[in-house]
């Protein structure tokens, strides 16, 4: 056994903490899953802290924790290191978390946006590997985006670029969790597409075609929604294609904004798979520049959930000092 | 006596019925008398009947209607369930007919109260099922009260029907549930679920009884009354009574009909029927017992206004002739008829029809299959322009109506024609079925209808088979096909196409037949039906109440959700009520749209429950009480819709975070208000 074995631990925060040990390669060697206390920002600390350390002692065998990269799902002032905002989940901009964790685990620690190191992980050993110029969306609970071009990680001026999900896609829509209204994030992330279902079931008198209405028994979630449409539920369906309308709309701007190489798409509603890329190729086609959209693939991630995980142990690996 | 339960002392035992003791008692608290019912425990004994008992009871008691007995109170004190009712001093209509008839001005009088107190009632879903002579009481203003509203169905339930011998036409003397079967409609006897159709066949024979001094049905004994009601014919009313008008004696004809369908579809139509016939034979002051001339409600005010209603009335009576609604007309041999549902056709006498044929619907939900629907149509119009007595519309004008839901009254209007073949196909691998209609551009009702089958490997053949089958169809003398027939087949696609039919039909009979379709096994029928009850509007309100009512008691869940959905989307404010009630339902889907239709009301006054709906296990009841909140914009929502931001279910985040925009919006709008 090689016990001088480099780990790098990587942190996926949101709801859940997910957290693992990550070889320099970039496979997960152990992992751990806690449901944050979103309650008390110091309990909050303390499992984050847990976490870290619980990781890092089971691989005290074969080698040693190098530095610990986070992704946060909220806006991370990238030159002081601090949470700005975790919207409808915790207020941390009073804690030093960045100082705070470091001194508690004697590792050197990176902050992140959790769309760029999920899109920092896709691009090193995932769909996006090889590319340049990549633009990567985790579409789930929020919209979020991480963006690579000419192989460097770009976060704007303050680190908050690739808030993808805040385009403005309806002048007139919904009030947004941003304070904005109409963004796109109102319309095809994961709490919207259950909402815009039940809305339709109560709305639409021809609801019972769909088997989602016969069910009115615990929790309708998307994946619930995704299962029903492979099964050519027509509700489903409906509300699967306005939201690949709406995000092909989106994507088309991106590319015709960057022209990029490649899009990745990833999170949790693109766990409809095909069913959905399907349509949003088709929406993308309609909508985007076609010398641009030609030089631009559209592909679904390849790590699913673990890209934040990945992409943040791998962030710590090529950035901080061992 | 002297007896006391709750805040009521009794005084007399003034009846014993089936459903327990009747006591005359005086409400010490509010200083009155009032009618007690101590109802039988067995009544209640069952916690599901003894729910639905109580629900019933709380509808009908929300009647508020100068002639139906209010209920004040429904109550239960150590296990003894009560009912406290205005108490009546009068007589029955039973004891003041005798066997003698009225003069037919009293008939129309007293007749025309009972109708609208039955009318009230429908429009709120609810059933008397015991209408008779001795349920109505007269009070000394000449006043009809109806009594025991909601309260005949628990007795049916329990099957204490009692023989008619055993009855008692004292008012006081409550009970009798079954009671009379000369009064019974004949599904009831048959024991099959009634409406509010089986109220006006009970009328039918109280207004009988009042115009004849005799029952239109008797036996010995009450097996002997029941099969008369089920097989035999009444003898006309005029026939009894030579003093009665001819029109008078149709229109009994006409409530008294064996089948539902061949019914007054309403109890509306038939006070217009009634009341059309006051007016055409100058029905002056009544005679014989003291009554107001017509439904209290239409006699407030003095001679103009009176000379208003009257107008009103014959305005109203000129448009149900001119849309050939159910109102019988004079038919050749004198007697009333209700015309839609039987008038011939035929493409071979009478002047040359003009027919479009439409392009043929695509069910298959397969776009390759599209090109059938067009050449069909094609391939019809080009044999059927051969034919002598029609006048066929080019194909090129017909073809934007494909795979279109089309009203026939619009194609009429922009195709100027008499009648429209219309149809669907679904194509089952080889397999293609086509079912097609004829319809009446002008009433919308069917005249003809076939499903062919065929096998699709030889499309020229079909075509030819399916346009000789039509040709033939059309050539014949047809009656008009019967919808609530057509919703009896086995076929699904049928039973669809006489809901697409009804969706634009005048068919007196189409909302009945719609209200059935709810309770069709297949959801596709269902929510079809459910769509089209919707646009019927506020007049479905109580038919669609009592669907639901039913199908609660059946534990008929699934059709209990589709009325529920209907009634939420007609929002009709009046049954706010019912909704408040609804929102307790132990189904969820139903809690949830009455969730949903007060929101869409403003029933501010729910909020307070909707509040405690916010915090139900059920994800989907949570999200509909959040959206109703929000469409209420109530402040004193806010902190407990801030505590669903953090709600397990995704969708209730969302929707909790929209009602929230929506108040803070209020919030702004009432500051900068202030300011200005």
């Amino acid at each position: 056994m090689n016990v001088s074995e480099k780990f790098y631990l990587g942190l996926d925060v949101g709801r859940t903490i997910r957290g693992a040990l990550v070889s320099a390669d970039g496979r997960i060697i152990n992992q751990q899953k806690v449901i944050a206390e979103v309650s008390d920002p110091r309990i909050f600390i303390s499992q984050l802290i847990a976490v870290i350390n619980d990781l890092r002692r089971s691989v005290e065998t074969q080698g040693r924790a190098f530095a610990v990269g986070i992704g946060w799902a909220g806006l991370v002032n990238q030159s002081a290191q601090r949470i700005e905002v975790m919207p409808n989940m915790i207020d941390l901009s009073a804690f030093d978390l960045h100082d705070e964790i470091e001194q508690a685990t004697g590792l050197p620690v990176v902050f992140d946006n959790d769309a760029n190191v999920a899109a920092y992980g896709e691009w090193r050993c995932g769909a996006a590997q090889g590319f340049k110029d990549v633009f990567f969306i985790s579409i789930g609970t929020g919209i979020g985006a991480g963006l690579i071009l000419s192989g460097q990680l770009q976060r704007g001026s303050r680190g908050f670029a690739g808030e993808f999900g805040h385009f403005k896609i309806n002048l007139d829509g919904l009030e947004c969790a941003c304070g904005s209204t109409g963004c796109l994030e109102t319309l095809a992330s994961g709490p919207n597409i259950v909402r815009r279902v039940r809305e339709q079931l109560f709305s639409d008198p021809t609801f019972s075609v769909s088997r989602l209405a016969m069910d009115m028994e615990g929790i309708l979630t998307c994946e619930r929604v995704f299962q029903a449409a492979m099964e050519r539920d027509q509700l489903a369906v409906g509300v699967l294609k306005e939201t690949a309308k709406v995000l092909g709309a989106a994507v088309a701007s991106v590319i015709n904004l960057l022209n990029v190489e490649v899009i990745v798409m990833g999170g949790g509603v693109m766990a409809a798979g095909d069913l959905i890329l399907r349509y949003i190729r088709k929406e993308v086609q309609k909508d985007a520049i076609a010398q641009a959209q030609e030089s631009c693939a559209i592909v679904m991630a390849k790590l699913g959930q673990d890209a934040g995980i990945i992409g943040a142990a791998l962030l710590a690996r090529d950035t901080l000092p061992e | 006596m002297g007896k006391e339960i709750s805040h009521y002392r009794l005084e007399d035992e003034i009846g014993f019925g089936g459903m327990g003791r009747v006591y005359k008692a005086y409400d010490t608290s509010l200083d009155r008398t009032v009618v007690l019912k101590l109802l039988a425990p067995e009544l209640v004994a069952e916690a599901a009947s003894r729910q639905r008992f109580l629900r019933e009871a709380r509808l009908a008691s929300a009647l508020d209607h100068q002639n139906i007995c209010t209920i004040y109170e429904i109550a239960e004190v150590d296990k003894q369930y009560f009912i406290a009712m205005q108490y009546l001093p009068g007589k029955t209509l039973k004891k003041l007919i005798g066997s003698k008839p009225f003069g037919f001005e009293a008939v129309l009088s007293i007749g025309l109260q009972i109708a609208d107190a039955l009318a009230a009632a429908h429009a709120k879903g609810i059933v008397h099922r015991d209408i008779k002579s001795s349920n109505i009481i007269i009070t000394p203003k000449g006043q009809a009260k109806v009594l025991d509203f909601g309260l005949a169905k628990l007795l049916n339930e329990k099957g204490r029907a009692t023989d008619s011998g055993a009855l008692n036409d004292d008012l006081t003397k409550v009970g009798s549930p079954l009671g009379t079967p000369t009064y019974m409609s004949p599904e009831q006897a048959r024991g099959e679920r009634v409406d509010h159709r089986s109220d006006i066949y009970s009328f039918g024979v109280v207004l009988y009884e009042m115009a004849t001094g005799r029952l239109p049905i008797k036996g010995n004994t009450t097996v002997d009354t029941m099969h008369a009601v089920l097989h035999k014919a009444h003898k006309p009313a005029k026939e009894v009574n030579a003093n009665l008008p001819q029109e008078f004696s149709d229109l009994l004809d006409l409530a008294l009909a064996k089948k539902p369908g061949d019914r007054y579809q309403s109890m509306q139509r038939l006070i217009e029927d009634l009341q059309r016939l006051s007016l055409s034979l100058r029905v002056g002051v009544p005679d014989g017992i003291t009554v107001p001339y017509v439904s209290p409600q239409r006699q407030t005010g003095g001679k103009v206004t009176r000379f208003i209603n009257r107008l009103f009335a014959r305005e109203s009576n000129a448009e149900t002739l001119r849309v050939a609604m159910p109102v019988p007309t004079p038919a050749s041999d004198g007697r009333l008829s209700s015309p839609d549902s039987t008038q011939e056709f035929s493409f071979t006498s009478g002047p040359k029809k003009l027919l479009a044929v439409l392009p043929f619907r695509n069910l298959s939900g397969d776009p390759e299959a599209d090109f059938y629907g067009l050449s069909l149509a094609d391939s019809l119009i080009t044999e059927l322009a051969n034919a002598n007595q029609i006048i066929v519309t080019p194909s090129s004008r017909v073809a934007k109506y494909q795979n279109q839901s089309v009203d026939p009254a619009e194609v009429r209007a922009d195709l100027n024609v008499d009648v429209i073949l219309m149809g669907n196909f679904l194509k089952a691998g080889d397999h293609l079925r086509v079912t097609a209609q004829l319809i009446d551009a002008g009433s919308g009702s069917i005249l003809w209808s076939e499903k062919i089958d065929a096998d699709i490997k030889d499309a020229i053949a079909i075509q030819d088979r399916i346009s000789a089958r039509i040709i033939a169809g059309l050539s014949g003398g047809q009656r008009a096909v019967d919808p609530t027939e057509m919703l009896k087949d086995d076929d699904e696609m049928i039973r669809l196409d006489a809901i697409h039919t009804l969706e634009y039909s005048h068919d007196p009979r189409a909302l009945s037949a719609l209200l059935e379709a709810l309770r069709d096994k297949s959801l596709k029928v269902k929510a079809e039906a459910a769509r089209v009850i919707v646009k019927h509007g506020h007049q479905a309100t109580g038919p669609v109440i009592g669907v639901l009512n039913d199908a609660t008691d059946e534990g008929d869940n699934l059709t209990a959700r589709f009325a529920a959905k209907a009634l939420g989307l007609i929002g009709d404010k009046s049954i706010a009520k019912v909704l408040e009630m609804l929102l307790h339902n132990d189904d969820k889907f139903v809690a949830c749209e009455a969730a949903l239709a007060l929101g869409r009301l403003g029933e501010t006054a729910v909020v307070p429950e909707l509040l405690k709906l916010l915090e139900d296990f059920n994800g989907n009841v949570r999200f509909a009480a959040a959206e109703a909140l929000g469409q209420m914009r109530d402040r004193r929502a806010i902190e407990a819709l801030k505590a669903r931001l953090k709600d397990e279910d995704e969708g209730v985040r969302a929707k909790a975070r929209w009602a929230l925009s929506r108040l803070k919006k209020v919030k702004l709008k009432s500051s900068s208000t202030a300011a200005s």
